[in-house]
């Protein structure tokens, strides 16, 4: 802070000089001098002190005092600061200010779930987003955006492919499902899409927050603790994420558009081995396999070769390019008021023919009925088109498209002399070439229809009667066809799938509220309220093959000669009513008092554990109102909140508990097998609502006038009732059954969250955002059958990895009695414990089943001897600065991980597969240094690993530190003066923006954050060139 | 104000660091000619041969084609990459040589980039003498029966060959020296057959001679042993319902299950089945049901390539080495066929426990350990003890401790299979004590033996 006041002061000093030199050329003005205080008499520094309509203005030095040189004597001279009123005065040469608070601007209103209410009265730990903050360019979902902007919040992305879906996990996602997400008051209806139910599929879609224009957000609020969330009960238990959309104002209609490019390259790709090093390297490793004579190229072959052979990534990969462009009216007169947006997403993506096209649309509507009546309607529309490509890290004639560019052969071209894709040579018709993938349709199309409305009535001053009923429907249509041009598709003679699913989620519910202010002291609101919603869902899907030709794709699948194709489809439905009331109490708006409950029903289970409860208190002690602190004038806030709260979980249950399912093949009767039906689930009666328990302690301070402002939470979560799906032990047919474990989960962890303006002046501001979050999931108890391993505890943190400890590779003339397999250049696995015997030589266990080891070898590497490496639990945070110079503006964003351990995936797949080499599989380059006879000080293990019996991604042999530190966003953008634009346009900005720049991580895999493994999609770099308008 | 000033041209030049490092620049390449390699660059051969010439292109900005040209064997093939400027390329050239064709020529072979750089290599073409003798494509066995019919004192022998030659075959010839026979049959071209009935007329035991010469004399020689002898008299055979393979040097008593390993039925009197030999010459039996007392399928004593129904006289088939083998066999025809089976890709060899009804840890309990692995990683084996007086029936399966994969058979125990849902197999026994229970995932089979020490 102290650097924050020296700054402060120094660019006051010389801007007072820049202005006190002038002064001498401006004889016929007058010096002001003066001083800016608060009502405590305090001076506010850094306060804005301008001549009115002009660019002379200076800044408070850190007493509050300002000299304005060279004023005429008859202007305004205006003071202004954040949190206050601006005040103006006519200009004298000694002047003051005592700026009141801007209690409006102070106390913004924070949706809660089923109303709103004031900043101030917050007791639970809720956290607001603003999405003008976000750098929108070049990201197609706000989930991406919101990475690491909330502490308490870490997303993370399964794929680094367009579209693809993310997870959401509030304080560590103890509950194992995703956030609510609630938008104007009605929740999003969660679908997954489809399978194809082929070998191919592209990466999973995110279906969760796609669907939403991120220009159309105005807010974002995130109810992280069960205090808060428990107003949403059984679907609140990832947390509830509020998002209010933009709407219309009671002014003139106002046009904006924003639009944007963004140039997508491929970022990190593995270092794969081009042609020369491949085949020098494959004939070693058939040296190092004694088959010598097995050889595939002579050494004048290998010494003619010029070049680098064909590069497979750049011959599926491209430069992506994301287009987008946004346009909405908003207006209104007194009574009405309006909102009208449409939207274009456009993303082609850096693997060819991997596309992703968003267009939505939305109308928001408000009507005031005389005084009393309001009505509104929120309509919005998405759809969104994906062209896949095949993914994921499936072999051979599975192999999808990143796996088989990173591994096929680099030796041979894309078209053989006859136009044909190419092959692998040395083992024909089984690895996909690269290319010929690409000519696999995968065209997703999903449609989302959102619509709400509400009708708001006041049958006395201060009780409003609110009916909201929204619906949402999704549909998704699925299409893909494997030509015979591919090896999978050859063997089946072709492959056409088409899936589609349906889901609809219809709700009612009305909220009644009453708030009332007593006596000036007693602040009270009521909220009561009913709730229906019954989602509902359908699906079918046909999988067929064998075709007379690719020309059709799957357009004409009735052409199929396959015998029996396989068709599937589905229907179900679930229903849930609900009751729910909150009582939020503030005493002289110093003692606040939050009380919730939520009652739900759900037909998930049996009448008589239908019903569950979930209530939430919390209160708050606003200590900077009391009359010993309120004079502390470096202290503007001050609030200790304490907050105790239940949601539930009804685990996976979709639906009735007990399902029937048809399954194939799998019956053997009278000498063959035969389709048939069986009951695959048993209905369990006993079942009820998982239950997650919150207690959260949380102080939100701010100093300086909240110059320095934060929010810090410490939490406990605990996890009861756990349902899981219990694999019964029996040969029956009926072999599963849900049912409450007795298995309990805790988590506990510190959020915080830093706001801090580091330089506020008239031509340049600094503000710095921190976010820090810290939690650690642990399984505290357990099932009573459950039995750990030797090397696992009872109680064990969440992100445990477990494994064998190595001592680097076995060396030529070594050999270790517990290694039997494993010759030079095998890893060195260490032999570090044994199993405690009895007399007769049996294995003894420990009171809780677990084998009881002692230290020392036996000569066994067995499960007695692994041991826990790392926890892979991240600490997520991020550093966010804004700038503003004139009419200049930057942003710098930075987020990472303080914590993790990955597995060097691409490394231990190539490592490990290195024998595949043999075949023609390419591999990482790094397995030039691996061991052999021929180079004994490699480090990494040789061709005799894999005969070693023993996988090494159960030792800590490819783990590596994974924290990073992203630098996600650096922007430089530019608002133009108005006057350029004569008045016909309100604002014009122009941004350039770069995205995902660098990575800084000691982790050497593909990326510490997304993406994994041989034939994960790449991570891409973006520099977006962007231009807002509002007319 | 300065400080600021610096702040901004940073960023710009931040950016334009940014840019460039995205953009990059390739290494200028341009002036490196292309490699050529050509496999062979000496190739010896012979008017009517068909000749590879083939090789790998390669360079850094694209090649445009490749020429093979050779003005005296009128050759000139040329591959146009223009069109794709592939960075690698793979030629294989595929020629017959002229019937008139002179020798010690040259074939130029030129690889041109899309710069114009140019890169050749020679490929010397001359004469081979033939050396190379007949190749028998589809021969006779070692020792073959011939049924002596006692009425009409006569044994008829069809002797089927087929054979090739890589220039031009001349003659067939067959010589039996005990019953006078040598002649001698032209053939020509490069594949030919004899297709020929011989007589004898006494029982007894012939050695046979087929001698195939190629026009430039060279031969090749098959010797097998005629053996004719009155008709082997078999037991009645029938079109069974199905067979099993069992190993002959087991004791069907030992086991509870699993001994009778099951045989498709692939149509009239053929079935088909998998073994696993864990030893060289494994001798292995077929019989219609399970049981060793009834009808009984083996080899004949004195021809082993003749598959007959006779218990107590037949000598068994072997299986030449340790491993999986594929079985055909025919009953009406006499004849089978043994090969080589390889692990299925993807088979499972992680963990596997075993679980069932009518064991002492009790019914559908799980054991505390898994089943230990052995022989060839694919094989479990696991010993369990049978309840005294049980009186339901013995049923077992086996799992992954993830379960994600279960092994399930039908209840008769002829199925073994992966899946998640179904029966199992279940048996009657009287037997208590410890069993040793093996379990083999490449080719589903499982057993239970009595330990009987």
């Amino acid at each position: 802070m102290k650097n924050i006041e020296r700054i402060s002061k120094r660019v006051g000093l010389f801007l007072s000089l820049l202005l006190v030199s002038s002064f001498s050329m401006m004889a016929q003005s007058i010096q002001v001098q003066g001083v800016v205080k608060d009502k405590s008499g305090e001076g506010i520094i850094g306060a804005t002190v301008v001549v009115k309509g002009t660019a002379n203005g200076t800044v408070t030095d850190i007493n509050g005092n300002f000299i304005l040189p060279s004023v005429q004597p008859d202007v305004l001279i205006s003071v202004s600061f954040i949190g206050y009123i601006t005040q103006e005065k006519n200009a004298s040469s000694s002047m003051e200010f005592i700026l009141a608070e801007d209690t409006k601007s102070l106390d913004e209103v924070v949706v809660v779930g089923y109303g709103t209410t004031s900043k101030t009265n917050i007791s639970g730990a809720v956290s607001t987003v603003k999405t003008d903050e976000l750098p929108k360019a070049a990201a197609a979902s706000v989930g991406t955006m919101l990475r690491g902007r909330s502490s308490g919040m870490n997303i993370t992305a399964s794929s680094a492919s367009p579209g693809a879906s993310l997870n959401i996990a509030i304080r560590g996602g103890l509950s194992g499902q995703q956030p609510l997400i609630v938008i104007d008051g009605v929740p999003q209806l969660q679908t997954k899409t489809p399978s194809s139910g082929t070998a191919y599929s592209g990466a999973d879609k995110d279906n969760a927050l796609m669907n939403l224009n991120p220009d159309d957000i105005e807010t974002i609020n995130i109810l992280k603790d069960a205090s808060a969330a428990s107003i949403y009960g059984s679907d609140a238990s990832g947390g509830v994420i509020l998002i209010t959309t933009k709407r219309g104002k009671s002014a003139v209609p106002e046009i904006s558009y924003s639009g944007s490019t963004a140039f997508q390259y491929i970022k990190d790709v593995p270092d794969f081995m081009n042609a020369r090093d491949f085949m020098i390297e494959q004939n070693k490793v058939f040296d190092e396999l004694g088959r010598g004579n097995e050889k595939k190229f002579t050494q004048e072959q290998i010494d003619s070769f010029v070049g680098n052979g064909t590069d497979w990534m750049k011959e599926v990969t491209r430069t992506g390019i994301v287009n987008e462009h946004n346009l909405s009216v908003n207006g209104g007169s007194e009574k009405t008021r309006y909102l009208f947006s449409t939207g274009l997403y456009d993303h082609k993506g850096v693997a060819k023919n991997n596309d992703m096209n968003r267009i939505t649309g939305r109308i928001n509507l408000d009507q005031d009925f005389g005084n009393n009546i309001k009505a509104g309607i929120n309509t919005s529309f998405a759809q969104i088109k994906y062209h896949d490509v095949p993914l994921g890290d499936s072999r051979q004639d599975n192999s999808a498209l990143i796996y088989s560019a990173m591994t096929f052969i680099p030796v041979v071209p894309v078209y053989d002399e006859n136009g044909n894709y190419s092959d692998n040579y040395i083992r024909p018709n089984i690895y996909p070439n690269p290319v010929s993938l690409l000519e696999i349709t995968d065209e997703t199309i999903s449609r989302d229809l959102f619509l709400s409305g509400y009708l708001e009535f006041k049958p006395i001053k201060d009780l409003t009667v609110r009916a909201t009923g929204g619906t949402d429907m999704k549909d998704t249509q699925m299409d893909q066809y494997i030509p015979t041009t591919t090896p999978k598709g050859k063997n089946m003679n072709g492959q056409a799938s088409k899936q589609n699913s349906k889901a609809q989620m219809n709700l009612i519910n009305v909220v009644a509220t009453y708030k009332k202010t007593f006596a000036d002291k007693h602040d009270l609101s009521v909220m009561s309220g009913w709730e229906y919603k019954k989602t509902s869902w359908s699906g079918m899907g046909i999988v067929a093959s064998n075709f007379p030709t690719d020309g059709s794709l799957m357009n004409n699948i009735g052409t199929s000669e396959q015998e029996n194709p396989d068709i599937s489809s589905s229907k179900g439905s679930n229903e849930m009513a609900s009751y729910m009331g909150r009582i939020n109490y503030s005493l002289l708006q110093r003692y606040i008092l939050t009380l919730n409950l939520r009652v739900d029903g759900s037909s998930n289970f049996s009448q008589n554990h239908q019903w569950g409860y979930f209530p939430g208190a919390s209160v708050a002690w606003r200590l900077n109102e009391e009359s010993w602190l309120k004079n502390v004038g470096w202290l503007s806030n001050m609030k200790l909140r304490a907050g105790y709260g239940q949601t539930g979980n009804a685990g996976n249950l979709t639906g009735i508990n007990t399902i029937f399912a048809v399954s194939r093949g799998t019956y053997a009767m009278d000498g063959g097998l035969v389709n048939g039906i069986g009951l695959s689930k048993i209905g369990n009666p006993n079942l009820k609502w998982e239950k997650l328990t919150d207690i959260n302690v949380g102080l939100d301070f701010g100093f300086w006038r909240d110059r320095l402002s934060g929010t810090i939470d410490i939490y406990q979560r605990t996890r009861e009732d756990v349902i899981v799906s219990k694999q019964l032990m029996s040969y029956q047919e009926i072999n599963t059954i849900d049912y409450n474990s007795a298995t309990q989960y805790q988590s506990q962890g510190i959020d915080l969250g830093i706001h801090s303006v580091n330089i506020l002046s008239k031509d340049f501001e600094w503000s710095t955002d921190i976010n820090l979050s810290y939690y650690r999931n642990r399984t505290t108890k357990r099932d009573p059958d459950f039995i750990p391993e030797p090397y696992q505890d009872y109680v064990e943190d969440w992100n445990n990895i477990y494994g064998y400890r190595t001592s680097g590779l076995v060396q030529d003339g070594e050999s270790y009695t517990h290694l039997p397999s494993s010759t030079a250049g095998a890893i060195l696995y260490d032999d570090l414990n044994s199993y405690k015997l009895d007399e007769n030589g049996e294995r003894m266990r420990d009171s809780e089943g677990r084998y009881i080891r002692v230290e020392g070898a036996d000569g066994t590497l067995d499960a007695v001897d692994m041991v826990l490496l790392h926890n892979s639990t991240p600490i997520p945070f991020s550093v966010n600065n804004t700038f503003r110079w004139k009419n200049w503006d930057a942003n710098i964003y930075l987020y990472g991980s303080l914590r993790g351990w990955k597995l060097n995936d691409v490394q231990y797949q190539s490592i490990y597969g290195v024998q595949d080499l043999t075949y023609g599989v390419n591999a990482l380059s790094d397995v030039k240094n691996r061991w052999s006879y021929e180079n004994p000080t490699g480090t990494l293990p040789g061709v005799a690993e894999a005969n070693s019996g023993i996988n090494p991604n159960s030792s800590d042999f490819f783990y590596e530190k994974a924290w990073y530190l992203r630098l996600d966003n650096v922007s430089l953008g530019y608002t133009f003066p108005n006057k350029l634009f004569g008045g016909y346009v309100k604002s014009a900005r122009a941004y350039v923006a770069a995205r995902n720049v660098y990575v800084f991580t000691p982790y050497n895999g593909m990326d510490p954050e997304t993406g994994n493994g041989i034939g994960a999609y790449p991570n891409q770099s973006s520099i977006a060139f962007g231009l807002n308008f509002k007319f | 104000m300065i400080k600021t000033s610096l702040k901004l041209i940073s960023s710009i030049y931040l950016l334009l660091l940014i840019v460039s490092f995205f953009t990059g620049c390739e290494d200028d390449k341009d002036d490196i000619a292309p490699g050529l390699y050509v496999e062979e660059t000496e190739i010896e051969t012979f008017p009517g041969d068909t000749v590879l010439v083939n090789g790998t292109v390669s360079n850094y900005v694209g090649l445009s084609s490749i020429t093979l040209s050779c003005e005296e064997w009128e050759i000139n093939k040329i591959y146009d990459l223009s069109a794709h400027k592939p960075v690698v390329f793979n030629y294989y050239y595929q020629m017959i040589v002229p019937q008139t064709a002179t020798f010690d020529q040259e074939l130029l072979v030129t690889v041109r980039d899309k710069n114009g750089l140019e890169t050749q290599k020679v490929v010397a073409l001359s004469f081979l003498p033939d050396t190379e003798s007949p190749v028998v494509t589809q021969g006779i066995p070692s020792q073959v029966s011939v049924d002596f019919d006692t009425s009409v004192e006569s044994g008829l022998w069809t002797l089927n060959m087929k054979f090739s030659d890589d220039r031009e075959l001349k003659q067939a010839r067959v010589q039996i020296p005990d019953v006078a026979v040598d002649e001698s049959y032209p053939v020509s071209g490069r594949s030919g057959s004899l297709n020929q009935t011989i007589e004898f007329t006494s029982p007894g035991s012939f050695p046979a001679t087929i001698t195939i010469d190629d026009a430039s004399g060279n031969e090749t020689v098959v010797q097998t042993e005629v053996v004719v002898m009155l008709t082997e008299e078999e037991d009645p055979i029938q079109d069974y319902a199905q067979m099993y393979v069992v190993n002959a040097d087991e004791n069907a008593d030992d086991y509870l299950n699993g001994y009778y390993r099951y045989m498709d039925r692939q149509g009239e009197y053929q079935y088909q089945g998998v073994f696993y030999s864990p030893s060289e010459n494994t001798p292995v039996y077929f019989v219609p049901a399970k049981t060793m007392d009834s009808d009984l399928f083996g080899v004949s004593p004195y021809v082993s390539s003749k598959l007959m129904n006779k218990n107590g006289y037949v000598e068994p088939v072997l299986l030449p080495a340790e491993g999986y083998y594929g079985i055909w066999i025919d009953l009406n025809t006499h004849t089978y066929s043994i090969w080589s089976l390889e692990v299925p890709a993807g088979t499972y060899n992680g963990e596997l426990g075993v679980s069932g009804t009518g064991f002492t840890i009790g019914d559908w309990a799980l054991p505390a350990e898994n089943m230990n692995k052995v022989g060839n990683g694919y094989q479990y084996e696991y010993e369990m003890e049978l309840v005294a007086d049980y009186s339901g029936k013995v049923q077992y399966y086996f799992y992954s401790p993830d379960w994600v994969h279960i092994y399930r058979a039908d209840v008769d125990g002829n199925w073994w299979y992966e899946s998640a849902t179904g029966g199992v197999v279940a048996f009657d026994t009287e037997y208590a004590g410890k069993v040793k229970i093996t379990f083999d995932t490449a080719y589903p089979w499982a057993t239970m033996k009595k330990v009987t020490q």
